[in-house]
């Protein structure tokens, strides 16, 4: 079990990493945005499960899943109003 | 040996993060790193086995002095990057007052190199006087009892800090809501709805909580300040131009509660602030609600940086 959460950890962190080199190389803000958000919401995803797994405790890993629906929907707004703003402004306030 | 890597590389992280806040020439960019700094601290403060400050330094730290240092970049109309005017010391001056900070460190490393340590040091010390020793939260205990002169005058540098943004009068939201275009999105409403009885909760618990466990006035009502906040930026919170009796009471509550806990018991106890050992435990736990009121209004409000508040929808 616990073999199995390091396994999905390390999978996260390999989202994250994903995420990162995403959000530097990336040309614009918006390929910028869908990596982090993207990948960065999947890699938290598999952080909590795999730290759930590693508990092994009911009332954590629900905790954890919370803490994971919370973050999905502040990155979803988050991202949503960089979007929206970049749009308004026009591309040439860079 | 993989824990010490990893506090070696926040340390190291710390050091760097703090450089660069300071020496960013773009105004924006300083305020991001101020916030990842604060949210870096709190991780130390909680890999030092300090929660109460972790909660502390990532509520008000990074939550609240973000959000108040953003609203403020906004209302300045942010100059364009790299406006920002360079230093107007001297090279030479900079130079000399750099020298004089660390050798001024140095002679304080070294003096309290030489201060003998007590055993166990200053906090077994205080748990072993403390008045509440088997119950209470010891962090909840020392700030309301040891010391309970300084979390008043706190309170009260709080409210006067409030005043003082009043007498201000930049009604930072309004600047902010003037021409923003990211509030008629039907997104941040919906957001509102879901996280705004989230943080109400939450900051309610960590106020609650403050009695036994990690927590109290100052993180809870960090938390309900920002739950404040954010109902102003989803337009549930209006600014209103006069401050009403009901909130001028709740603003004054904590400190009210805690000088006259104070002062109803010197008669018996014989000195300020001197509470029976029977009832101190109920005394900290009202002064604490009292408490955590009236910082999360005072925070809120130095956010609006209006005097009264209405609701909206």
């Amino acid at each position: 079990m616990s073999l199995l959460g390091a396994l999905i950890i390390v999978c996260g962190l390999f989202f994250y990493l994903a995420g990162t080199v995403g959000m530097l190389r990336f040309p614009d803000v918006y390929s910028r945005l869908h990596a982090v958000t993207k990948a960065d919401n999947v890699g938290l995803g598999l952080l909590c499960l795999g730290c759930g797994l590693l508990f092994q405790s009911w009332s954590k890993a629900a905790l954890l899943l919370v803490i994971w629906l919370l973050a999905v929907t502040a990155a979803t707004v988050g991202c949503h109003l960089i979007a929206r703003n970049r749009l308004q402004q026009g591309d040439d306030a860079e | 040996m993989t824990l010490s890597l990893f506090d070696g590389l926040t340390a190291l992280l710390l050091v760097i993060l703090a450089w660069r806040c300071l020496v960013v020439p773009d105004l924006f960019r300083g305020i991001v790193l101020f916030v990842v700094f604060g949210l870096l601290l709190a991780l130390t403060w909680a890999r030092l086995d300090a929660p109460d400050l972790a909660l502390a330094e990532a509520a008000i730290g990074a939550g609240i002095l973000g959000v108040l240092l953003l609203g403020t970049w906004r209302a300045l109309g942010s100059p364009r990057s790299g406006e920002t005017p360079a230093s107007s010391l001297s090279r030479w001056l900079q130079i000399a007052s750099g020298l004089g900070s660390a050798l001024l460190a140095g002679l304080v490393a070294w003096a309290l190199h030489l201060v003998p340590g007590s055993e166990g040091g200053a906090g077994t010390l205080a748990v072993e006087e403390l008045p509440l020793p088997a119950t209470g939260q010891p962090v909840t205990a020392v700030l309301l009892d040891f010391r309970s002169y300084d979390t008043l005058l706190e309170t009260a540098v709080l409210l006067m800090a409030v005043v003082g943004s009043w007498l201000a009068r930049s009604s930072l939201l309004d600047a902010i809501a003037g021409n923003d275009a990211t509030t008629d999105t039907p997104v941040v409403p919906a957001l509102v709805r879901l996280f705004a009885p989230v943080l109400l909760v939450v900051g309610a618990y960590l106020v609650w909580a403050g009695a036994h466990s990690p927590g109290g006035a100052f993180q809870g009502g960090a938390v309900l300040a920002a739950a404040g906040v954010l109902m102003a930026l989803g337009r549930v919170l209006g600014t209103a131009p006069n401050v009403g009796w009901l909130l001028r009471l709740l603003m004054v509550l904590g400190l009210l509660v805690f000088i006259s806990a104070g002062l109803l018991l010197m008669p018996t106890e014989g000195s300020f602030m001197a509470y029976p050992e029977r009832w101190a435990g109920l005394i900290m736990h009202l002064v604490e609600y009292a408490l955590a009121l009236s910082i999360a209004l005072s925070l809120l409000l130095l956010f609006t940086g209006a005097p009264g508040l209405r609701r909206l929808g």
